[in-house]
């Protein structure tokens, strides 16, 4: 029964999650994603001056840009004096506006898709969090990690 | 030929911002405004989300309402359409505010 789910079933509404404007700054997401951590939501959503969905700030995108630029590159763990660099260059990362950091709206999800469609189309533009319109209104979002609950929850009922 | 939705102005090499359809100098003034409403809005909607207290759930959410009002107002004004997330927080904290009050 849940794969015939569609994205609407799962959609979270945005008002759930914390917002910020593109111009806030790294800390100041940082401290708003720390108060609503309690909430389960990891995400802040990022909106413009005319109050649009521009984007979406992760843990992953916010882990991103403490690491040093040349870290980066480093496949093979972290370089030494890593603790260091950290400390020196992460205030003046802090101090960016958010903008820089955040990942852009890729792609959005049709309210009556289903979700295997929705979970297709997250792997494809590698997104975690996509926005759900329903025609022209934008509903909410919908998370990979209750996709992923729901698919797996009938592939073992199979 | 491009034109600004807001002064009129148009001209071929006019550089008109694809979100807004306002020429340069409009969409400057438009973005000033529209942060410091923005910036009201998303204060208020952050702090009501970790509230309990109905007191300050209502004023909180009157405060989104007024100054999400103040930006429709200012759409309206540079001949722009609200956003439908604008709207959507309108009406959610209007039906919250609603709720609070009872």
């Amino acid at each position: 029964m849940e794969a015939k789910k569609t994205v609407k079933d799962l959609v979270i509404p945005l008002s759930e999650y914390p917002h910020m404007p593109y111009w806030a700054t790294l800390r100041e997401a940082i401290a708003q994603l720390n108060v609503a951590f309690a909430t389960g939501h990891h995400t802040v959503l990022v909106f413009d001056e005319a109050y649009k969905l521009v984007g979406m700030l992760l843990e992953r995108d916010i882990l991103k840009g403490l690491e040093p630029k040349f870290a980066q590159h480093h496949e093979e763990g972290v370089p030494i004096l890593w603790d260091d660099l950290l400390k020196s260059g992460s205030e003046k990362q802090l101090a960016l506006p958010i903008k820089e950091f955040m990942s852009g709206v890729v792609a959005k999800l049709d309210a009556e898709d289903n979700i295997l469609k929705a979970s297709h189309i997250m792997l494809q533009n590698d997104a975690y969090l996509l926005p759900v319109m329903e025609g022209e209104k934008l509903i909410g979002v919908v998370r990979m990690g209750d996709l992923f609950h729901n698919i797996t929850s009938a592939v073992l009922k199979l | 030929m491009p034109q600004c939705k807001k002064c009129g102005k148009k001209g071929l090499f006019l550089k008109i911002e694809d979100d807004t359809g306002l020429c340069l100098s409009c969409n400057e003034s438009f973005a000033k405004e529209g942060k410091i409403l923005t910036e009201k809005i998303i204060e208020a909607k952050n702090k009501v989300s970790t509230t309990q207290v109905s007191e300050e759930i209502v004023s909180l959410c009157k405060s989104i309402e007024h100054y999400g009002n103040e930006l429709i107002a200012l759409h309206q004004a540079y001949n722009m359409q609200p956003s439908q997330e604008l709207l959507g927080l309108i009406e959610t904290h209007k039906k919250m505010r609603e709720r609070a009050d009872k």
